[in-house]
């Protein structure tokens, strides 16, 4: 007789992230602080504890003793459909991992999961499944042509062919938020930075593939995203690769090298870290306050570059050193951040869940931009170091605006455009 | 023969003892070894998948091991933190239980701290009560010929009087297990969203673990009361002995007496070690392996 195979096949998952599974206590400090559990009015299937308790559940079921001895046992598809819903109600912002008292690495436990359930065919979840095909298309992740890249470059602005810096643009800020792009380059051109990009030769950086389980899909293609990213970057003579997009940074620093079994090969570094030695060099002369009159701004530690890597400090100062500009932190702030709701697929997949966890994040700065109680008397800002947490607090900022709250009025801004409006550049490509 | 860390000439002998805690050891290995094969079903790094027929009764082993040291010597974007500290800090220390929260922190140290406690005074006993047992039967310990070139002849702490040696400190520790355990079941009872949050899988390591200190404080007594100690005023922490002794009556306890101390022993090595690999108790060995390999935390 033919053994059973179990319910559940474990593909994706390491030897060590099977053993985290028996190392969670059950504490619940994950569900004390997980953004999407709050923002789904605390639906039990979320909370991460429980996440964690089901896998291993299923794993037991498939490769425990019993099923050693007796065979796995079944796992309904129902209920396995029913956890792929909430594995993906995560954002991978990765508090949980924060918080957890045994120290688990709770991101990649969820990576992994996603990825074990699309490999048996039950994942990922709605829309994202187009992810792969689009992206192994056009090499962006917004369906557009490739040609569309550099849309965003305006007259002004000067790029090299070659470079000691490049600037990896990301499809984000590439072809949605051109405003972060034509920032970018407009404040280095304004240091005087000579720098490069890929032009349209760019490719995805893999990171939605990677976070929504897929990254093996389309023939390995997250790995051939970053091989061909490495490669061009490498033939340009680069030694630094600069990036304003959170998401990039992170895929570059932790992903890229995973991926090709080797550290790349120049130095990576967000626009902010940038940004921060230059001003501590004394090599940025700020000529205006940002938004021509005194501001309170608030930062908020997207999850990819806080986080996920540990940069807290150079957004920061950066921001403080800035005329006009009196910073102030929220109360959950760098490793302890509340997550805006956009990542890990879940700005595409479950768009309310995400807008109710920015509208939280817009609480907290409202908290300390316009403490209760106080007049309002100007417009003050908040801000961030990844377009796809601009785009969502925005939203999150706009829905609680239409919901009548007038606290809710706050300029949202990335920190590199704030940059670019302290050197007195526009924003905008015309 | 006798059987000191239990009740002289009772009918817990040192064979019985013995029998079950191979026993208990035997069935611990076993599940520990299901679980490391059931680990090892994983892969050896991110996006690897596992290797058809490298994930065997001892391939899956192999893997394991080769994973977590892989993943110990990873680099690290984060702080990379060295393992020692992890260790001394996270670890023993459970630091980062400390910094979620502090009454859940006093609780673990407490359960920990009296756990470990009372494990190695017991393993002490053990070790002082073997070479005792083999040399009534004609074993004799040189360690001239061994180890050290110089005659030694090795006068045999005798278990006896070693037992009463232990009893203080194995009363303390068994204060600080019950304070632990009986902190851990109030957080589960009395505060709405633990208790909302608890299952089985929680419940049953604290049910078990509260079972093992009640019958080991009864047990204890009821020692005392088997080598004929009435009067416990010179026993400083014994008044829960008095305590049960006069509340159960004494002729009902010391006819049961042999009994709940057999219980207090079997329950100790099969709820106590034996179930460790088959329940969440797993944690103790998983979670420090789970702080060691991830750097303390690395978010």
């Amino acid at each position: 007789m033919a053994k059973r195979e179990p319910s559940l096949k474990i593909k994706s998952m390491t030897a060590v992230q099977l053993m985290e599974l028996d190392a969670c206590m059950r504490c619940g400090e994950c569900a004390e602080w997980c953004p999407t559990y709050e923002g789904s009015g605390f639906r039990p299937g979320l909370s991460p504890r429980d996440k964690i308790y089901r896998w291993k559940r299923y794993v037991d079921k498939s490769y425990g003793m019993r099923a050693f001895f007796f065979g796995p046992k079944d796992i309904s598809e129902e209920e396995l459909i029913e956890y792929r819903d909430d594995v993906h109600g995560c954002t991978t912002c990765g508090i949980c991992a924060t918080v957890c008292e045994g120290a688990l690495n709770t991101v990649e436990l969820w990576e992994a999961m996603r990825a074990d359930l699309v490999k048996r065919g039950t994942g990922p979840y709605g829309k994202q499944g187009a992810m792969p095909k689009i992206i192994s298309d056009t090499f962006n992740s917004y369906n557009e042509p490739k040609e569309e890249r550099l849309s965003w470059i305006p007259a002004d602005v000067k790029i090299a062919d070659r470079a000691d810096i490049l600037y990896f643009t990301g499809c984000t800020a590439g072809i949605k938020q051109t405003n972060l792009a034509v920032s970018t380059a407009r404040v280095l051109n304004k240091l005087g930075i000579e720098f490069c990009t890929l032009g349209d030769e760019e490719a995805c950086c893999g990171s939605v593939l990677i976070r929504t389980g897929q990254y093996y899909k389309e023939d390995n293609l997250a790995k051939r995203l970053a091989q061909a990213n490495v490669t061009k970057i490498r033939q340009k003579g680069v030694t630094t690769v600069l990036y304003a997009c959170a998401g990039c940074f992170r895929a570059s620093l932790v992903d890229w090298p995973r991926l090709l079994g080797e550290k790349t090969p120049f130095k990576v570094m967000h626009v902010s870290q940038f940004l921060a030695e230059k001003v501590k060099a004394g090599e940025i002369k700020w000529l205006q306050k940002p938004y021509g009159e005194d501001k309170l701004v608030t930062y908020h530690d997207s999850c990819h570059i806080g986080r996920h890597v540990g940069v807290y400090e150079a957004p920061r100062q950066v921001l403080q050193s800035m005329p006009g500009m009196e910073f102030v932190d929220m109360e959950r702030s760098r490793a302890y951040q509340r997550c805006c709701g956009a990542g890990g697929g879940v700005k595409a997949g479950m768009p309310e869940l995400a807008l109710a966890t920015a509208k939280a994040r817009v609480g907290d700065a409202m908290e300390v931009l316009y403490p209760e109680g106080e007049q309002k008397t100007k417009t003050n800002v908040f801000a961030q170091a990844c377009p796809f947490c601009k785009r969502n607090l925005s939203d999150g900022r706009d829905a609680l605006l239409a919901e009548e709250n007038p606290r809710a009025d706050i300029i949202i801004e990335d920190i590199v455009e704030i940059s670019a409006r302290a050197l007195g550049l526009s924003n905008v490509k015309n | 023969m006798e059987y000191f860390s239990g009740i002289a000439g009772v009918s817990i002998t040192f064979a019985v003892m013995m029998t079950m805690a191979v026993l208990a050891v035997t069935l611990f290995f076993v599940g520990l070894y299901f679980n490391f094969r059931k680990w090892g079903q994983g892969s050896l790094a991110w996006g690897i998948e596992p290797e058809e027929g490298k994930h065997g009764i001892i391939g899956s082993l192999i893997v394991f091991a080769k994973a977590y040291w892989k993943q110990l010597r990873a680099y690290s974007v984060h702080h990379g933190q060295n393992i020692l500290v992890t260790i001394v800090f996270d670890v023993i220390f459970l630091r980062r239980t400390a910094r979620a929260d502090p009454l859940r922190w006093f609780m673990h140290m407490c359960i920990i701290i009296g756990w470990m406690g009372l494990f190695t005074l017991s393993g002490l006993m053990f070790a002082v009560e073997i070479p005792y047992l083999l040399s009534i039967y004609g074993f004799k310990f040189s360690l001239s010929s061994t180890l050290i070139p110089i005659a030694l002849n090795i006068d045999f702490i005798k278990p006896e009087v070693f037992r009463e040696h232990v009893q203080l400190p194995a009363q303390l520790l068994g204060y600080l297990l019950l304070l632990g355990i009986l902190i851990a079941i109030g957080r589960r009872l009395f505060i709405p969203k633990v208790r909302e949050n608890t299952n089985s899988y929680d419940a049953i390591i604290l049910i078990t673990l509260l079972v093992i200190v009640v019958t080991g404080f009864i047990a204890h007594a009821g020692r005392y009361i088997a080598i004929g100690i009435t009067d416990f005023t010179g026993y400083d922490f014994i008044f829960y002995d008095y305590l049960f002794w006069t509340l159960g009556g004494q002729a009902p306890f010391l006819t049961y007496v042999r009994e709940i101390a057999l219980t207090h022993s079997v329950l100790s090595l099969f709820l106590g070690i034996a179930f460790i690999p088959y329940s969440k108790y797993i944690h103790v060995i998983t979670t420090p392996l789970s702080m060691i390999v991830n750097k303390g935390g690395e978010h």
